[in-house]
């Protein structure tokens, strides 16, 4: 996760920054950040919030939404001044987090210590293929970044207005949709 | 055509194509290109703002990097046109057995090609209708959105070069080789030219290839392309005749003047307890010294309990400096065994085999000539095995035989003066050493009455035996002031009537200030070695005999000072710095007085002690 909206929003924060590779060892990748403090709070608080929703609601999809937008005050009326959000471009991240399962019962010692390895080769395959994917998936950001850009807008001094949704806890099956339903209301 | 196509750009769009090269030459060197990049490699990133440091040429595309590669710097002079493509190639590179990377012998795993495309229908103004938003320039404002248009686009473009260099399979071995110091095998390298030179059909069936989206301009475009190997099968694995990596010795005794003081001030307990925790430090250390070879500067009679009951421990780094140092000594070491195979009394150094062995390291710390008294480690010192290393014999003989206790506080109290020897250079040695028979004194009556009669056997006549048997409990008591104490001299100091009542700590500071401040044996020594080694028995039985003999004498100085030390145990560390100091004095005129006068060999029997 973190991976992925670094690597988006490194592609979309176009003030000067000077990038800062990460490795995640798990999957043997070197992906970038902006290097920006507050970004990356930011995504880790998101994350940390995620992650509790995916320990609650376990095995389920989920979508992450990474959100651009700019603020613009609407028609200012004698009852309120609402500014409205006019996004320019929406990430879904999409996710199906599955737990580990835990192993069945064994009849000897030797059925559990050829489990136990075979687990760990499994995850060890698992953990190649999720890198393998997550690399697929940082390509495909990068095709979709460059592809159009004549939507963003002016590079300014600081990044773009952004919001990161999430599953929140009191969603129900619909997910964030129940939020970004009452967003589209309210707007 | 390429100035008429380069004209029609405007300038400020020119400018971002040329910086459009420079900057993808930065991007695919800065983690393609080891040893350049390497400069820079550590250079930190100030995370709070990128603009701090940044160069002018930084902020071109709003993207800071390290400094330019040395490729770079006259890139801007190498460029002649931005017509021009620009192609770098990554080479890998295989060292052959001369240690020199064969150029022109590498595989090209990577080939990135920058170039302005031209448009082939736009050149110029006013060919047609059909292309007016394109061609049109006629207000700045039409220039300037072309403009930002081509930098953002560039901008977004450079942020996905950017990560793209550190998906492909390159970026791994370009850390690894730029990490690492070891020499390795393969070298990565980079060719920079104009022209595409086409890859063979194998090449080119191997490779893949990666474009990015171009970035669209008034009269061309800018596009960005990779060809890349997807596999890259090499062993990076460092060369037989790499250097051994820096290891961390956890057990490294380091200065004694240092480690002395710390395990002698860190332990509340007797004063021998810290020097027996250095004592194991050190024994772990020169027992696999000890152990590894027959050369190693170890006393036979510990060597061979250390190599059968001690496990081997330290790295090769810890031995093999001792090891190295005593393999110039290791003649000098074999004598030693040779003039003295055995202790005459079974000295159990499997007792105390930490006794022992602690002489080693500290005398190869010392550097090679330390002559310790107890000298079967040949302590590395510089002099020959000649019988004058008898007194050192019998002293390390003492010193062994002090292990004899089944109390392993005595080998610390050894190992306490070696210790102090090994730290004051030879001050201690001077003092405590064979010539001056303060050591043997207190060796002599350090050692229970089983190591007293080793140590006569070993050196001295029966007289000097039985002097130092009978000069027992009075030399005990010298020790103990003199800080030089353990739990056996404790018993033995009980024994004679005597008791420590010094904090272990204090006194064990005290013994380790005054060898720091004890004078250099060692060019006393080795002149004296030779000379004086004959008369070290005959010295010690001048000193036994005037003792026994005459309170009055020229040797009143060391009667006197025995008497001084019958004084009340509990005595500052300056008194017994003082009395060392005496000792000193004391050795000085037997040495001068054992020149001049004829030895007297008979010591009577039952002598006095020589005490107040």
């Amino acid at each position: 996760m973190r991976c992925i909206l670094h690597t988006i929003f490194f592609h979309r924060t176009l003030t000067l920054v000077r990038p800062k590779d990460v490795d995640c060892g798990l999957f043997e990748i070197t992906y970038v950040q902006c290097g920006l403090a507050d970004l990356e709070k930011e995504v880790d608080e998101k994350i940390n919030q995620f992650i509790a929703w995916v320990e609650k609601h376990p095995n389920r999809r989920s979508q992450v939404c990474l959100s651009f937008f700019d603020e613009k005050n609407k028609n200012p009326c004698w009852f309120s001044n609402k500014t409205e959000r006019i996004y320019w471009e929406q990430w879904f991240i999409n996710l199906h987090v599955i737990s580990p399962k835990g192993h069945g019962k064994s009849h000897s010692s030797k059925a559990t210590t050829d489990l136990g390895g075979k687990a760990l080769e499994e995850t060890s395959s698992r953990r190649a293929a999720l890198g393998l994917l997550i690399q697929e998936v940082l390509f495909q950001i990068i095709n979709f970044a460059n592809e159009k850009k004549d939507h963003i807008p002016l590079i300014s001094d600081r990044i773009f207005n952004h919001e990161i949704m999430i599953p929140s806890s009191s969603d129900s099956v619909f997910g964030w949709n129940a939020d970004v339903l009452r967003r589209v209301l309210n707007s | 055509m390429a100035a008429i196509a380069a004209a029609s750009e405007p300038p400020m769009v020119e400018q971002v194509i040329t910086e459009f090269f420079a900057k993808s030459l930065h991007i695919i060197l800065e983690s393609r290109s080891p040893y350049e990049s390497s400069r820079n490699f550590m250079r930190p990133s100030p995370p709070s703002s990128p603009l701090s440091g940044s160069q002018p040429r930084d902020r071109w595309f709003n993207l800071a990097l390290r400094d330019c590669p040395a490729a770079l710097e006259n890139f801007d002079l190498w460029r002649q046109s931005n017509l021009e493509p620009l192609v770098i190639d990554i080479v890998l590179l295989h060292r052959d057995n001369t240690s020199t990377t064969t150029a022109g012998g590498g595989k090209i795993i990577e080939r990135w090609v920058v170039q302005y495309e031209t448009c082939k229908s736009g050149s110029g103004n006013g060919n047609g209708g059909k292309n007016n938003g394109r061609k049109s320039r006629n207000n700045s404002a039409e220039d300037h959105s072309l403009y930002r248009t081509t930098y953002q686009g560039s901008t977004v473009l450079f942020r996905s070069l950017h990560l793209v260099v550190r998906l492909l399979p390159a970026y791994n071995l370009f850390r690894e080789l730029n990490s690492s110091g070891r020499i390795r095998p393969l070298n990565l390298s980079h060719k920079i030219s104009s022209f595409v030179e086409p890859f063979t059909r194998a090449e080119d069936a191997e490779m893949k290839h990666y474009s990015f989206t171009p970035i669209e301009t008034l009269f061309g475009r800018l596009s960005l392309s990779v060809s890349y190997v997807p596999v890259l099968e090499v062993s990076i694995a460092s060369e037989p005749t790499t250097p051994m990596p820096t290891e961390l010795i956890m057990d490294y005794v380091g200065s004694p003047r240092t480690d002395f003081l710390k395990k002698f001030n860190s332990l509340p307990s007797a004063g021998i307890a810290p020097a027996c925790v250095a004592m194991t430090r050190r024994h772990s250390w020169s027992i696999e010294h000890g152990s590894g070879t027959s050369a190693s500067p170890s006393p036979p009679t510990i060597s061979e309990p250390c190599g059968s009951s001690q496990p081997c421990i330290p790295s090769l780094t810890t031995c093999s400096h001792p090891h190295n140092a005593s393999s110039s000594g290791q003649k000098k070491y074999t004598p030693f065994e040779e003039c003295y195979p055995s202790p005459p009394l079974s000295p159990s150094p499997s007792h105390s085999p930490s006794a022992s062995y602690p002489k080693n390291p500290l005398f190869r710390y010392e550097s090679a000539p330390v002559i310790i008294p107890t000298g079967k480690v040949g302590g590395g010192s510089g002099l020959p095995p000649s019988p004058c290393w008898k007194g050192k014999h019998h002293l390390s003989s003492h010193t062994g035989n002090l292990a004899p206790s089944p109390d392993d506080n005595s080998n610390v109290r050894k190992d306490l003066v070696r210790l102090g020897e090994f730290e004051s250079g030879k001050a201690l040695q001077k003092v405590l050493s064979f010539s001056k028979d303060d050591l043997g004194y207190f060796c002599g009556l350090k050692l229970t009455r089983t190591s007293s009669k080793l140590f006569i056997m070993d050196e001295l006549d029966e007289r000097e035996l039985a002097f130092a048997w009978e000069d027992r409990d009075t030399i005990i008591d010298q020790l103990n002031r003199a800080d030089i104490s353990d739990r056996e001299e404790q018993k033995m100091n009980q024994d004679a009537g005597g008791s420590f009542t010094r904090s272990p700590a204090a006194a064990i500071g005290a013994l380790v200030r005054l060898l720091k401040t004890a004078p250099g044996l060692r060019e006393g020594v080795q002149p004296d070695a030779a000379p004086i080694s004959p008369q070290e028995p005959s010295s010690v039985q001048k000193v036994m005999a005037e003792e026994h003999g005459s309170i009055a004498s020229g040797s009143t100085v060391a009667s006197s000072t025995v008497a001084s030390s019958s004084l009340s145990k509990s005595r500052s560390a300056a008194d017994a710095l003082e009395e060392l100091k005496k000792y000193k004095e004391v050795k000085e005129s037997i040495l001068a007085r054992g020149k001049t006068q004829p030895t007297d060999t008979k010591l009577g029997e039952g002598h006095t002690d020589v005490e107040p």
